[in-house]
């Protein structure tokens, strides 16, 4: 591997041997972004693991030039202490430019730490990405939505390397570009870093609800529908949609974060997305602007979620929810 | 047991406005508040202290306004506050912050450092992983219980998003916390009333073993390029309806699509 050309690595989160979406995703966007720049960019795919050999293969499906995998019993379930010091050699030894990591639980326990060992900057939950080139220089512009409202701030890590950032899963899509053929790395180690964390259970989460990820009618309850929860659920039930909410509800504890749709909820592309009383500031929107229809309800005919309705409708979303559940019941 | 809770001041809102004039915030109005996530780690911190005769320091920096928010959290019991304030402190990103807290931390006796998952105005979840780094200490994120402690050990629950991991700590250590494991407590009178008593105890980059090239605006490794603010331009028009119309279009679209 040369170092002379810039290196655009992705870290590709794995759990019990399964690569998760997210590294897939990270990669597409990783190659979209490399194809951009005029001058050669390397995406490299990052994966710590153990006995992976044909799971490190199959990276190549989404496009990057070449595969680094780590193969260490220590590298088998996720720990800070051997992630950070395998990557930390691994950077060390080949100096990439940029280096983007999945905003899931795991990244964000494994890229502050990262960084801090590195002494280098961090952007966490970028949005949107591109690549500023200069004379010597490549510059990742990471664009997240700040403080709510309607803000966004392009970050930039000029003097450091390397350039690091997070993004959350669902954020971008996976894209198979089936010509390429990948390099392939397979590297070892000695003696990384113990895990000094011990493991003691792990029980499988009961599912308070459907995922909302999955589903393909999502109505969603924001603030002014907040008295009709009960009736949204008969009539997403009714219809076999699924309810989810902005963070005003979860933040008040009348829904589970798991139903959270937004920055630092979920990011989501139902067939149909029923906004019913959400304001719509950018922190929800990028969770749910892909959906491909959108049918906004607000009673502010100026509510920012009507810039991405392709259905959009001034009313009471309260009132609007007590009418479906009895124009429902009506058919029945 | 000692423990050391990091708290950070945030506005009271998830939905800041912007000035349309000169897109900067409009902070004019909006209140300050301890962070929800970490306000459940004073509570955490301060159950422990119960069960183990310990001692609760908190720790924020911010400017002398935070000092409302410390005897706040004296009113909840809290032992000791301290506040990082100065000029040159300002404008850090998270791995100056991390460094400030870090250097401040060395001062003080711990076996337990907690800090909240992430902060509502930033969101970055990057501090508590930074600072247990930058004291080589092992770490648990998203701790969403404490089931057992011992003077060497703590055991917790972290939430990942299918499952929960029961994770036993060595101390001393670090853990971030959600909100959603504790409701915190309510202030108890004969501790607001002593709080305006209390010592607060305030430190500067001079009290800190810190360079300046690791603190503030222009040490801090990240740098804003530029904000700006999407016009929102209406995607469809406009259409004002009875909650009648309105239902009966939502279930023409939505009717037999599952």
């Amino acid at each position: 591997m040369t170092k002379q050309t810039h290196a655009l690595w992705v870290f590709i989160e794995q759990r019990s041997g399964l690569i998760q979406p997210v590294g897939k995703e990270l990669l597409s966007e990783a190659r979209r972004l490399a194809d951009t720049a005029d001058r050669p960019v390397n995406v490299v795919a990052v994966l710590l693991g153990h006995e992976m050999h044909e799971a490190a293969q199959s990276l190549e499906a989404y496009g990057p030039d070449e595969i680094l995998y780590v193969d260490d019993p220590r590298l088998e379930h996720y720990d800070v202490f051997p992630y950070a010091d395998a990557l930390t050699r691994l950077i060390k030894q080949y100096s990439p430019t940029i280096f983007l990591l999945g905003g899931s639980v795991i990244g964000r326990d494994l890229a502050p730490r990262l960084s801090m060992r590195l002494d280098t900057g961090l952007t966490a939950d970028a949005t949107h990405l591109a690549l500023q080139e200069d004379a010597d220089t490549l510059l990742l512009e990471a664009t997240r939505p700040a403080f709510g409202g309607n803000l966004y701030a392009t970050i930039l890590c000029p003097n450091t390397l390397p350039q690091m950032a997070t993004i959350r899963p669902g954020v971008f899509t996976e894209v198979h570009t089936p010509h390429t053929k990948a390099q392939m790395h397979v590297i070892q180690f000695e003696a990384l870093e113990a895990p000094k964390v011990v493991f003691l259970e792990r029980k499988v989460k009961q599912r308070s609800a459907q995922d909302i990820a999955k589903a393909n009618v999502i109505f969603s309850i924001g603030r002014g529908a907040k008295a009709s929860l009960n009736t949204a659920k008969q009539v997403a039930d009714a219809l076999g949609a699924t309810v989810a909410s902005s963070r005003a509800l979860v933040d008040e504890g009348v829904m589970v974060k798991d139903q959270q749709v937004g920055q630092t909820g979920k990011t989501i592309r139902p067939n149909i997305y029923v906004a019913l009383g959400i304001s719509g500031a950018v922190q929800h929107t990028a969770g749910m602007d892909k959906a491909e229809l959108i049918i906004g309800v607000n009673t502010d005919p100026n509510a920012p979620i009507f810039g991405v309705s392709n259905i959009s409708i001034v009313a009471d979303a309260h009132a609007v929810l007590e009418a479906m559940a009895s124009q429902l019941n009506a058919i029945e | 047991m000692n423990i050391l809770v990091l708290v950070k001041q945030v506005p009271n809102t998830t939905e800041m406005m912007i000035d349309k004039e000169n897109g900067t915030l409009i902070r004019a109005g909006v209140e300050s508040i301890a962070n929800p996530d970490d306000l459940t780690g004073v509570e955490l911190a301060l159950e422990l202290k119960e069960k183990t005769n310990g001692h609760v320091r908190v720790i924020t920096m911010g400017p002398t306004q935070a000092e409302d928010m410390l005897r706040g959290l004296y009113g909840m019991g809290v032992d000791d506050a301290v506040l990082l304030t100065d000029k040159r402190f300002a404008g850090s990103d998270t791995w100056a912050t991390s460094n400030i807290l870090s250097a401040a931390i060395k001062r003080y006796p711990y076996d337990l450092i907690i800090a909240g998952r992430q902060a509502i105005d930033g969101d970055t979840a990057q501090v508590g992983p930074q600072v247990a780094e930058a004291l080589g200490l092992p770490q648990v994120t998203y701790v969403h219980d404490v089931t057992h402690y011992e003077t060497s050990s703590l055991t917790v629950i972290k939430s990942l998003e299918e499952e929960k991991l029961t994770l036993r700590l060595p101390l001393p250590g670090l853990i971030t916390v959600l909100s959603e494991a504790r409701e915190p407590r309510y202030l108890n009178v004969k501790d607001v009333m002593t709080a305006h008593q209390k010592p607060l105890e305030t430190l500067t980059f001079d009290d800190l073993d810190l360079s300046l090239d690791a603190v503030g605006l222009k040490a801090s490794p990240t740098r804003v390029k530029r904000t700006y603010t999407k016009e929102i331009v209406q995607k469809s028009p406009v259409q004002t309806l009875s909650p009648e119309d309105a239902a009966t279009l939502i279930l023409k679209h939505v009717v037999g699509h599952h």
